[in-house]
């Protein structure tokens, strides 16, 4: 005997032969058979409420089905992106909010030649986890980990968020690891992009043109202080021309009568002459001083002016090189969980897993119930 | 005898039908008798459990439902149930395990098949052995013994074969 088939052959054989009939069989039967029973008739009907149970349970989960592709009456949860009652655009309509909207450089006076991008990213997302806590901290660690600045942060059981800073040339590679922190069905993000190349071209219009102010005014000043110099110059050889004259004058020696009233009457004429010449002299001064101050003034405020633009356009720089970002993290029940990953209403779904699991329960093979 | 047509003498047997449970009787005795004198090695108590168990059935009948289980595996069960509790009375919980030369010689025909089928079960455990009388003596397909030892399908395979491989490596 080397196989399994030789062994079931024998016993097999043995089996059939086991079987036998007891001695007294005939008796035996005969004494059943004489015994009163009872007949079916006598046995109520099994219920077959469980079938009627499934297919009540299948109908309401198929209309619960129908009922959420109409958008008036939702029973899933609310989504990821439902605005917060707190929102500052909470129940003001789109267009109403982009007419309120300030619009301080309006799109259409930018050129289409200037090719330069300007673009301010804006970065928010959602979270959610069922350990908020630890979101926080590891999206405080990450924001770190790519040379950011966090701003501030708060964690509870329910909700937190952190406030960031971190290089615009990082921001995709940021995206990336903060999606790996939850699975993406519990990820939400905006991005939102501000073209700040009207401001850029603003600050450098201004910027050349406070430059332009300044040359001029440097070079009124200038033209200024040449005008003054000459005036002064010609005054002072005037002057000179007097004194040099009055010197002559009064070193010449006559006992001529006529000669000395001549003398005299000139010195009388250089005199006056002279005051008037100094007079002027210091009218002069008075005025250079006085327009020199006020065009010096001038300068001064537009250098004030062209290093504020400057700082301006600095800082334009700077808010292009950097993402403001926001996350908000908050805690998701498992209802929310299982909502997330359903396609369709999640009641729907449980009334289908009743209804299924009252079918099985119905085809499943019974116990023998022994007498 | 098909399928069809032992339903059909459950159903008239369920309607009273005299000569449906005597057929019915006639069918299921040889198989019921021998299972039993084999487990319980004891021929008047065999017969006492056979009647016992016929009773029981012919009284539970109009309850059975068919769609669940064969009519004979039912009765094996019930079987079954009365040898436990025959046991259970006698403070009991397993079989005889008398010799199968305690028997009257007549009880089997084949003895050189008997002393070999002896030599493969003497080792093989009660469990075991009630698997193997299931199978062979009964004649019932695993899926019912495996509504009757209350295990699933693929439990009963593999314990068949662990038994019948245990039982080849015995004899060798």
């Amino acid at each position: 005997m080397n196989n399994q088939h030789d062994i079931e052959d024998v016993l097999t054989s043995w089996g059939k032969n086991s079987r036998q009939e007891p001695v007294n069989n005939q008796i035996l039967k005969s004494e059943i058979l004489s015994k009163e029973f009872a007949t079916a008739k006598k046995i109520a009907p099994t219920r077959a409420w469980p079938l009627w149970f499934s297919l009540s349970l299948t109908g309401v989960a198929v209309i619960l089905f129908f009922v959420n592709l109409f958008p008036t009456v939702n029973f899933s949860s609310p989504k990821l992106w439902a605005p917060s009652e707190s929102s500052p655009t909470a129940g003001v309509s789109a267009p109403q909010n982009s007419i309120i909207a300030p619009d301080y450089y309006p799109r259409d006076v930018t050129p289409v030649s200037d090719n330069r991008e300007f673009l301010k990213k804006d970065y928010n997302a959602t979270l959610r986890s069922r350990d908020v806590s630890e979101l926080v901290d590891r999206i405080q660690i990450t924001v770190r980990g790519f040379n950011g600045r966090v701003d501030g942060s708060s964690g509870s059981v329910k909700n937190g968020y952190v406030s960031f800073v971190i290089p615009a040339s990082s921001l995709e590679t940021f995206r990336a690891q903060i999606k790996t922190l939850v699975p993406g069905k519990f990820y939400a993000e905006q991005i939102y992009t501000q073209n700040l190349l009207p401001q850029k071209q603003s600050i450098e219009q201004s910027r050349t043109e406070a430059e332009k102010t300044l040359a001029q005014l440097q070079a009124s000043r200038q033209q200024l202080i040449t005008a003054h110099s000459s005036a002064v110059n010609s005054l002072q050889q005037r002057l000179n021309a007097v004194a040099k004259e009055q010197t002559a004058l009064q070193s010449e020696v006559t006992f001529d009568p006529a000669r000395q009233a001549q003398i005299n009457a000139r010195l009388d004429q250089l005199a006056k002459q002279k005051i008037s010449l100094q007079s002027q002299l210091v009218s002069e001064n008075n005025s250079y001083s006085q327009k020199l101050g006020s065009w010096d003034s001038q300068i001064s405020y537009t250098q004030t002016n062209l290093e504020n633009i400057q700082k301006q356009d600095q800082s334009l720089v700077d808010n292009v090189a950097t993402v403001q970002g926001y996350i908000a993290i908050n805690w998701i029940s498992l209802w929310e969980a299982a909502d997330l990953y359903m396609s369709g209403p999640l009641v729907a779904w449980l009334f289908l897993a009743a209804a299924l699991a009252v079918y099985l329960w119905q085809r499943r093979t019974p116990e023998i119930l022994l007498p | 005898m098909n399928s069809a047509d032992e339903r059909l003498l459950v159903v008239k047997a369920q309607g009273g039908d005299r000569e449906a449970i005597g057929q019915l009787w006639d069918l299921l005795t040889p198989k019921l008798y021998g299972y039993l004198l084999n487990t319980l090695r004891h021929r008047p108590l065999a017969e006492d459990i056979l009647q016992s168990t016929w009773l029981k059935a012919i009284e539970a009948l109009p309850k059975f439902q068919q769609k669940h289980i064969r009519v004979g595996s039912w009765l094996f069960a019930i079987a079954r149930n009365e040898c436990r509790q025959h046991w259970r009375k006698s403070n009991r919980e397993v079989g005889l395990n008398a010799s199968l030369n305690e028997l009257p010689s007549n009880t089997y025909i084949d003895s050189e098949n008997q002393i070999l089928v002896e030599q493969m079960l003497a080792p093989l455990s009660e469990d075991d052995r009630e698997l193997i009388r299931l199978r062979y003596i009964a004649d019932l397909p695993l899926n019912e013994i495996a509504k009757i030892l209350n295990l699933n399908f693929v439990a009963v395979r593999v314990r068949l074969h662990r038994a019948l491989t245990r039982a080849k490596s015995s004899l060798n």
